[in-house]
């Protein structure tokens, strides 16, 4: 009975209220999730932020879980992990709490795994993932990123593969992996987070304004969800704290990007997540910091100057079967990520 | 000429077993010193099941017949003014199979709520009070997911659904809508399979079940069958006659969500065809895709009906 599953509903808070609120509660158990967005968009940082939180206790939307992160491109970034570790459990959980907890033991409840190559990954998948799961404890599976060995032909012998043949393996494989994680999802009481890279699309828009979600260019795309519909989901709210996010996201997703992997990986996964960033400024900071100089002429119109602009980036569930669109503006810090409202004057 | 265990209307696996076992006709299972070897490789239920396919014939009706059982058939309204406009005016009708084709996050699993939501409201709002079994092969399934589809209905509708005035809707309504939704998990096709097989069993024991929602049914073959194409096909065509069985059987609505195809090479296009090709539609009374816009709201096509002429519309909301 659908009521019945009403405990089903477990979920790894990411340490900020504002963006769990965004994802519809967070990081959902038996879930699968995607993080994907354009190199050095935060995915790593957000993850590693899911993986200290997953290990809070549940007081302060932890699971007091362990976790299993799988590292694809490059050395796993153990450092910055550290350096989280004090800030972040400071912010959620207060200096208390956060003086009386060792980082090291944060570190020790992380298995983190390293391939190289899809053989020694798969291989993995097949043996060490399960036997690390049936341990029972583990609540969250980070593999960063899934896309690594999977969207080049970079074994030898297959160079002279057509193409048509590397994309049916690829699938092949996709399929088969989604398989097991969605069991293994269910099975340990765990959700898995992938990350994903994003690719270039040439190709135009439909000519009625749809689109295939995650998979095309999107040239006239306004922000989903946003503005015009009368519904009093909190998403919109959440949205109409500023009302210059639509313009500044159209000209975002302009740049042509989509997730790799296809549609049959975006079929595999429950939630996407998606992360943007991008130089520019709100208007309310802009309208301050002209009306600071003395300039009254129309915001709307003029583009800031350079020497004002900043990075500003922004958290959007892109879809989810759990929860509505919803975008979050957020800010990094050393503490990992975390919600920013814009106050307007 | 006796019969060929081929031609009886039973499931494949039953045929094999007999024909494996050496009964290649109904002849060679009739007589009855015979019928004692039968239990040594099936199990009650399955000799019945052959006793009662053997002597059936396959019926034959007259199209006035047919048309009176369309007449009387049931419809429950989708609370949804414009894809109730798209299919003619009714809803979703019972005893009949309805494909719905959607793409990643295209909104499948609200459809598929709602649709369960809405037809459990009672006749004076469109509904037929019926409970619903909810398939879930993908992990779809949430219960906050339902909580929150089970609010779009209720304050979406000019008339309040609600029984106080105020916007929150009462806790018990929410779980009396929910009451009616019994949620299967299958993960793999022989699961599925198994399931459907033994829905005369649910049927009883579900009183009052009246709606099917498969969400979806392209990937447990997909996952099971991995590369194989044709072992794909073959097993969704037998799905297929057995979902047509069901729906006409037990009087229920089947909806089945597929997974668009996607055009390899060109991502851009919007695919309203399924992966699985047509093997559903071909049973589907009507076949529909669902498609989210950029701008939030969704776009909805009926692209073949048997009943209604073809047409699209867009929806604010789920």
């Amino acid at each position: 009975l659908a009521s019945e599953l009403k405990d089903d509903d477990i979920w790894i808070s990411t340490g900020d209220r504002e963006i769990d609120k965004c994802l519809g509660g967070g990081i959902r158990l038996g879930s699968m999730v995607e993080v994907v967005g354009e190199s050095a968009s935060g995915k790593t940082q957000l993850c590693i932020q899911l993986a200290i939180s997953a290990q809070l206790p549940e007081a302060y939307g932890g699971l007091d879980g362990e976790v299993i992160y799988i590292s694809t491109e490059g050395p796993f970034p153990v450092n910055r992990l550290g350096s989280m570790v004090y800030p972040l459990v400071h912010r959620v959980c207060g200096e208390d709490y956060a003086n009386s907890v060792d980082p090291s033991d944060f570190m020790q409840r992380i298995q983190v795994a390293e391939f190289e190559s899809m053989e020694t990954m798969f291989h993995a998948f097949d043996y060490k993932v399960p036997a690390l799961l049936s341990t029972g404890n583990v609540r969250l599976m980070i593999v960063d990123s899934i896309a690594a060995h999977l969207r080049f032909n970079t074994s030898d012998e297959d160079i002279g593969q057509s193409p048509m043949t590397f994309y049916k393996e690829r699938s092949d494989s996709l399929v088969s992996m989604g398989a097991k994680f969605k069991r293994w999802a269910n099975e340990y009481n765990c959700a898995f987070v992938f990350i994903n890279q994003v690719t270039d699309v040439f190709t135009g828009g439909h000519e009625d304004g749809t689109r295939s979600v995650g998979y095309t260019s999107r040239p006239d795309l306004s922000l989903p969800g946003h503005g015009n519909s009368n519904d009093s989901d909190s998403s919109t709210e959440l949205l109409s704290s500023t009302a210059d996010m639509s313009t500044e996201f159209a000209a975002l997703v302009t740049r042509k990007k989509a997730p790799a992997l296809g549609a049959v990986w975006s079929n595999i996964i429950d939630t996407r997540i998606m992360m943007y960033q991008r130089r520019g400024l709100a208007q309310s900071e802009f309208r301050l910091a002209s009306e600071a100089q003395g300039d009254s002429t129309d915001q709307a119109t003029i583009e800031p100057p350079s020497h004002l602009l900043r990075t500003r980036r922004w958290i959007e569930n892109a879809f989810s079967p759990w929860a509505p669109s919803a975008q979050c503006e957020v800010v990094l810090d050393e503490s990992g990520f975390q919600h920013i409202s814009h106050v307007n004057v | 000429m006796s019969r060929s265990v081929l031609s009886l209307r039973l499931p494949v696996y039953l045929q094999t077993k007999l024909i494996q076992n050496g009964y290649h006709t109904v002849a060679d299972f009739d007589e009855s010193p015979l019928a004692e070897d039968l239990s040594h490789f099936l199990t009650q239920s399955e000799v019945r099941s052959l006793a009662s396919a053997a002597q059936a014939q396959p019926p034959a009706h007259s199209a006035w017949f047919i048309r009176q059982q369309a007449r009387t058939r049931s419809y429950f309204s989708t609370r949804l003014r414009q894809l109730d406009a798209l299919l003619g005016g009714g809803g979703i009708p019972l005893g009949c199979l309805t494909e719905v084709v959607g793409e990643a996050g295209g909104g499948q699993t609200e459809l598929c709520l709602r649709l369960c939501l809405a037809a459990r409201l009672p006749a004076a709002q469109g509904g037929l009070g019926i409970d619903s079994v909810y398939i879930d092969t993908v992990g779809s399934f949430s219960y906050c997911g339902a909580v929150q589809a089970a609010h779009r209905l209720c304050t979406s509708q000019p008339e309040r659904l609600t029984d106080e005035n105020g916007p929150e809707l009462s806790s018990s309504l929410v779980t009396s809508l929910l009451d009616g939704i019994h949620v299967f998990r299958v993960y793999a096709a022989h699961e599925l399979m198994a399931l459907l097989y033994s829905f005369d069993q649910i049927a009883s024991h579900i009183a009052q079940v009246g709606l099917v929602v498969v969400n979806t049914i392209s990937w447990p073959f997909l996952a099971s069958f991995t590369g194989n194409i044709a072992r794909r096909q073959v097993l969704h065509a037998e799905l297929a006659h057995l979902l047509s069985q069901i729906a006409s059987k037990h009087k229920v609505a089947i909806v089945l969500v597929s997974q668009a195809k996607s055009a390899f090479g060109r991502s851009n296009t919007p695919s309203s065809s399924s992966m699985d090709g047509d093997v559903w539609t071909r049973v589907a009374a009507n076949r529909m895709s669902l498609q989210r816009r950029p701008d939030g709201g969704f776009k909805i096509a009926l692209t073949a009906s048997t009943m209604h002429p073809s047409g699209e519309a867009f929806i604010n909301d789920i």
